[in-house]
């Protein structure tokens, strides 16, 4: 129990009021369907996740280090290898099976994107800013995991994984210059990139444009959302009295709409407490910079604290209508072992930096 | 070392800018989603709210029993029986075509039909309304999910075509003719309201609430119909048109004092519970649509005018050209050719040529008004749809001819309601009452909603006048007058007939062979009681109303009044065997006189006997009699229809004294 001593019960207690909440949510948006037991499924796998959690906090701060290209290599392998024989599920291939239960590698993919980077740029022998001759390699390996990610195909989750590694280029430092040429050059791209999308995912970003443009079809998802959403009010219509999800208006209301069933039920009221938590987690583990003392313990902190907000943010911004829907679970709320799990394992190593000082 | 504690240093102090720099980005970030959720949560919320309701929850209108119509003696004629139909909730029935096909052998649609029905929309469909018990027990017993059994109203007239054409029927949904149609917002009741929570696929959950307005249902409508009366009437006319082989009739009884319609048949007559077999012309209540010329039934009108008017005295006598006579270029014919004939002579032997002399004596502009006067061109407000107001012109524009046509009873159009109303007129003593046919409309916790009041509708003629037309009219039934086969023995009947040929528009003139023949008239004469009319449209082996409405009216009558059990004429009383009631009659509404002949458990009406005949009358019941006076009773005591029991005393006048 001496290991237990420094351990700063704050991250986890968030993380574990968050999770909470979600479960009620989850219960919620699945009471009397086909899901009714995913409650207490996302219940085990919240006893799991406190496992990850320790399992993080008591990693030996070196291996972490050391095995950061190893990890990301493993990644990088099932990754591929699922795109090769993976299992067709709903015609996306993102499981891993084994025992029973299903594990999503690409939620795995970004702490092994985060470690990997931030072991390149802490062992890099030149000093910042970088340029582009740098940094193409960190972009080899974001580009190396988040293509296989978006072509099983999971969207979100590669933009993801581009989005995450944003903080820790930020942080490393990078020359304006490769900036500049970095943002030309994704701009040249985007076009190509949108036809090479499939059409559902074409439709996503137009109905994203115009949300009204197909409320029945296409954009239906957005339409409901937000119906749920401002319905919902001030003060919520209350714990599974909202109408929008208990009648099934919202499609994946226990994943990815998480948020719109929390709107529609706990108000504006409830979505502030949630962000407001959410604001003060991230906050709270960005202050362990203060305990990290490598440059890599650095990057990796930020990288996984603002992961967190980023994910958070893009999340709900999809649900209220700010940015076009492609599928990606909200944080510690929304259904999904793989995404708790992981979420706790990152902050398990971000509150591990405490426990080194 | 200095250089790599200086380069250490730098970093710090680069951490520290961008931690600050991060520590205003990350709020900034998730306050982003927070302004939106804002935004819709409270700016928009409003609107969305609406939206949601709106998308989520479904009305569903379930109709109302509908009122029942029930006759002057609370005698079912309408009602509302529950019957069940088939209905599906689409997203619920797995195999469509399955369903399809095995309904398809019960409910007799075809499968291809109740495949598209299933196949088409979402939610809540009906797959067939109103089906037998035995399809009904059938279908419960194929259990198919999400195909259910409703119980909705059917209409069910217990009578069948009894008053068919006056009650009209109902659609699935509603009246469409006769009083079922002008009395729906009565009958209808209102519609029930039950509110279901949609899932997003258009499926229904449970109710919310099991009603948010429970259906009501409708009114009952109690009509001044007596169904035994409306019985006589459409068997006599429908034996009379069929033995003479006319194409159509129709006949209405009116109570004379109030207006009240006892009844109101058509020939021929159709069966509402089956309306959808029937051409639509069956449906017609000819009582109030079918517009005619009255030929000599509106003779009456003209020489009541003469009289109200001093044109003419019931002593003066005309001289009716032997058969023939000129006005302008027109040749007006009587059929039998007649000298010098009172006012009372015309009406009895209906010469064309009195009535057009007297009609060119009152002139246009005065016959017009009496017209008017009586109710013709102008609704009677009896409150059936599509009431005709027949055909008359403004009298400022009539010809002489015109004016000469119209005194016998051509060249206007007439209902046969508005004539026996014009007729009841003379009945009642100079007043025109509105005929009605409603009595009351009662809630169904039986509440008077509306109560019809006998009303009148203005003084036409002094109540001398009338008395003098409706003695002239006791003549027509009288030996030798046109209307003695209408004569009733123990009764005085007045009346008067009317034969007109028909005008063909095809050809531009009046028919040769076909003839609408009808008589009108009230009984008893001196204080009428029922006044009533028949007409027969085309009648083929007799032409004359005389001789083809006469005896209709006179079979339906001697009925009537054997139902009412009304007491023969004083005059008539000992001589007329007046069969006792074999079954106990209900009471009629007020203005007929209820009086049991056989047992006498009410006083009689004694006025206008001898002492002897009184005396007589009053013998089996065992009652004291005071009497004072020698001659005829003008004066009793208990009042004609009262209560018996205690003693009687008698006034006694003279004859002739009064």
């Amino acid at each position: 129990m001496k290991l237990f001593r420094k351990l700063d019960p704050v991250p986890l207690l968030c993380a574990a009021a968050l999770s909470s909440a979600g479960i009620a949510v989850i219960w919620s948006a699945t009471r009397g369907s086909a899901y009714a037991g995913l409650p207490s499924r996302q219940g085990y796998w919240l006893l799991v996740a406190f496992a990850a959690f320790f399992l993080g906090y008591f990693a030996d701060r070196r291996h972490l280090e050391r095995g950061a290209y190893v990890f990301f290599g493993g990644v990088l392998a099932i990754l591929i290898a699922l795109l090769a024989v993976g299992k067709v599920s709903a015609g996306v291939q993102r499981w891993v099976h084994f025992g029973g239960l299903n594990f999503q590698p690409s939620e795995l993919a970004k702490i092994a994107l985060i470690l990997a980077l931030a072991r390149y740029f802490s062992r890099l022998k030149t000093k910042p800013p970088y340029g582009l001759e740098e940094i193409s390699i960190p972009l080899l390996m974001v580009a190396g995991l988040a293509l296989p990610v978006a072509l099983q195909p999971d969207l979100g989750s590669g933009l993801l994984l581009g989005l995450i590694s944003v903080p820790i280029f930020f942080f490393a430092g990078i020359r304006r210059s490769a900036v500049l040429v970095l943002g030309l050059g994704a701009a040249a791209a985007a076009p190509s990139l949108f036809f090479s999308l499939k059409e559902y995912q074409q439709n996503r970003i137009l109905n994203f444009l115009n949300p009204e443009r197909d409320p029945l079809g296409t954009g239906y998802h957005v339409v409901q959302s937000k119906i749920a959403i401002g319905s919902g009010g001030m003060f919520g219509k209350g714990f599974q009295q909202g109408t929008q999800s208990q009648l099934r208006f919202i499609p994946e209301q226990h994943t990815d709409f998480i948020f719109s069933v929390l709107a529609e039920e706990f108000g504006f009221v409830g979505v502030v407490l949630v962000l407001g938590l959410v604001l003060f987690l991230t906050l709270y583990l960005l202050g362990y910079l203060e305990y990290a003392k490598t440059k890599f313990a650095v990057l990796v902190v930020v990288g996984l604290s603002c992961a967190f907000a980023i994910q958070t943010s893009i999340n709900i911004a999809m649900a209220a209508g700010l940015l076009p829907v492609v599928g990606l679970p909200l944080p510690l709320m929304s259904y999904g072992g793989s995404s708790l799990v992981v979420t706790f394992l990152g902050f398990g190593i971000v509150a591990g930096y405490r426990r080194r000082r | 070392m200095t250089g790599k504690r200086g380069h250490q240093a730098r970093w710090d102090a680069v951490v520290r800018a961008r931690i600050r720099f991060l520590g205003a980005l990350v709020p900034l970030l998730l306050l982003l989603p927070a302004a939106k959720a804002f935004n819709l949560q409270v700016q928009q919320q409003e609107d969305l709210a609406r939206r949601a309701e709106r998308q989520s929850q479904m009305v569903e209108r379930v109709a109302p029993k509908r009122g029942a119509i029930i006759d002057a003696n609370g005698q079912p004629l309408a009602v509302s029986v529950p019957v069940p139909s088939v209905y599906a909730e689409r997203e619920k029935v797995r195999d469509k075509k399955g369903a399809a096909r095995d309904l398809s052998r019960v409910l007799g649609i075809s499968s291809k039909t109740l495949y598209e029905r299933l196949e088409k929309g979402r939610g809540f469909v009906w797959l067939c309304r109103m089906v037998e018990p035995e399809a009904a027990r059938k279908v419960r017993e194929m259990g198919i999910e999400g195909v259910g059994l409703r119980m909705e109203s059917r209409r069910y007239y217990p009578n069948k075509e009894l008053a068919g054409s006056v009650l009209g029927f109902v659609g699935t949904d509603k009246g469409l003719e006769g009083l079922e149609n002008s009395l729906e917002e009565f009958l209808r009741g209102g519609d029930g309201l039950r509110v279901f929570d949609l899932d997003a696929r258009g499926a229904r959950m449970t109710p919310v609430s099991s009603w948010e307005k429970a259906p009501e249902t409708g009114a009952t409508v109690q009509l001044t119909l007596d169904r035994n009366i409306q019985f006589f009437v459409e068997q006599s006319l429908r034996e009379g048109c069929s033995a003479i082989g006319a194409s159509a009739g129709a006949a209405v009884i009116l109570e004379s004092r109030t207006g009240r319609i006892l009844a109101m048949a058509n020939y021929p007559a159709f069966n509402p519970n089956d309306f959808s077999r029937f051409d639509r012309r069956f449906y017609q209540n000819k009582a109030i649509h079918y517009v005619y010329e009255p030929g000599s039934t509106f003779k009456v009108v003209t020489i009541a005018a003469a009289l109200e008017e001093k044109v003419f005295d019931d002593m003066d006598i005309l001289f009716c050209e032997n058969g023939r006579f000129q006005v302008a270029d027109a040749h007006i014919n009587d059929h039998v050719p007649h000298g010098w004939l009172t006012l009372s002579g015309i009406i009895s032997k209906s010469s064309n040529i009195g009535a057009t002399k007297v009609g060119l004596e009152l002139g246009k502009e005065t016959l017009g008004k009496y017209t008017r006067a009586f109710g013709f061109g102008r609704e009677t407000g009896v409150l059936l749809p599509g009431e005709a107001r027949g055909i008359l012109r403004e009298a400022k524009g009539w010809t002489r001819v015109d004016l000469a046509n119209i005194a016998f009873g051509q060249g206007l159009g007439v209902t046969p309601l508005q004539m026996v109303n014009a007729v009841n007129t003379i009945a009642t003593g100079g007043e025109r009452l509105r005929p009605f046919l409603v009595e009351k409309i009662m809630s169904p916790s039986g509440e008077v909603i509306m109560h019809n009041r006998p009303t009148i509708q203005g003084r036409v003629v002094s109540r001398e006048t009338a008395r003098t037309v409706a003695k002239m009219m006791e003549a027509v039934t009288r030996s030798g007058g046109s209307g003695e086969n209408a004569a009733i023995l123990g009764y005085d009947v007045a009346g008067k007939t009317g034969t007109a040929q028909k005008f063909e528009n095809s050809r531009g003139q009046y028919s040769k062979e076909k003839y609408i023949a009808s008589f009108a008239g009230f009984v008893p004469a001196a204080d009428p009681l029922i006044t009533a009319i028949v007409v027969v449209d085309e009648p083929r082996k007799k032409i004359y109303g005389g001789t083809v409405a006469a005896p209709i009216w006179k079979d339906m009558v001697v009925k009537t009044l054997k139902y009412l059990n009304v007491s023969p004429a004083p005059s008539y009383r000992d001589k007329v065997p007046v069969s006792p009631a074999a079954e106990p009659r209900i009471a009629r509404v007020d203005g007929v006189r209820k009086v049991s002949v056989a047992q006498e458990t009410v006083m009689p009406d004694l006025r206008g006997l001898t002492l002897r005949e009184a005396l007589g009358r009053l013998a089996e019941t065992d009652s004291r009699v005071k009497v004072k006076g020698t001659g005829v009773v003008v004066e009793q005591v208990p009042m004609p229809g009262d209560g018996m029991g205690g003693p009687v005393s008698l006034s006694l006048q003279p004859r002739g004294e009064s």
